[in-house]
């Protein structure tokens, strides 16, 4: 899973694969836009099946959050 | 250097070297920020520190009155100031966009608009940054957008917002869209 959000970032955001782990802060470490965050997240929900809602996007901080989101999602 | 009309917001804007990265555009654009501050009279021994709001606006400890925003994008960047209200500008690049995120944060007006306009790459971006600035004038993050709940209605080419207290101005520099949002006192 952590590849699969690792690759969809690497489409917007130019650093090192191996530098983002679940701790990295999207915005704050990756410095990525809110539409490319929102653009991003809309591929993942098309790629798993997944919708996530604005009130869970709000709370998505780290890769981490995202990930635990789809598998939260994916569960239900 | 692009203008925008109402006096009460000081705003610069310039271009770096193709491929810039995050860094050398940020630095750009604080560095405009610190010559609109140089050439409004702000003296930085004044200014006192750099400071955030709970929800991540900056601002200066000793200038609670002065509302800073900066916005950069590719190779664009821009600063503005003001002492008459809380303000919040930000820019994209026009380019394809993403009839999802469109989907996720734009108001059926806003869609209806969009699906009938004859540029609509950039009447989204447009839209986009109009919010993006509600919100950094708001001072919450980002993404809180859609919580921000303003419609935008550009027909006849002019702006009107639901939020009726705040003014809004955007410019085109290129292939940029620069919105600016100035919430008065």
């Amino acid at each position: 899973m952590l590849n699969t959000i690792r690759k969809a970032l690497l489409e917007y955001v130019e650093v090192e694969e191996e530098s983002i782990t679940e701790d990295t802060e999207i915005l704050q470490d990756l410095h990525m836009n809110s539409y490319d965050f929102v653009t991003m997240v809309g591929e993942i929900e098309e790629k798993f099946g997944i919708e996530i809602p604005d009130e869970e996007l709000r709370e998505i901080v780290t890769v981490g959050d995202v990930i635990k989101c789809i598998k939260s999602k994916m569960n239900e | 250097m692009h203008q925008i009309q109402d006096e009460r917001i000081k705003l610069a804007t310039c271009r770096l070297p193709e491929g810039a990265d995050w860094r050398r555009q940020h630095e750009g654009a604080y560095n405009l920020l610190n010559g609109l501050l140089c050439e409004q009279g702000f003296e930085s021994a004044s200014l006192g520190e750099l400071s955030r709001e709970a929800f991540g606006k900056p601002y200066y400890t000793g200038a609670p009155k002065l509302s800073f925003s900066v916005t950069h994008t590719n190779d664009f960047c821009a600063a503005a100031i003001s002492t008459c209200g809380r303000l919040g500008i930000d820019a994209e690049r026009i380019r394809g966009f993403s009839q999802k995120s469109a989907i996720r944060v734009l108001s059926a007006l806003e869609l209806s608009f969009l699906r009938e306009s004859s540029a609509p790459e950039a009447d989204f971006f447009t839209l986009w940054t109009l919010k993006e600035s509600y919100s950094k004038a708001l001072g919450g993050r980002l993404l809180d957008m859609p919580a921000c709940g303003v419609v935008f209605d550009l027909r006849g080419g002019k702006i009107k917002a639901s939020a009726d207290s705040a003014f809004f101005e955007c410019c085109l520099c290129e292939d940029i869209v620069l919105s600016v949002c100035l919430l008065p006192r």
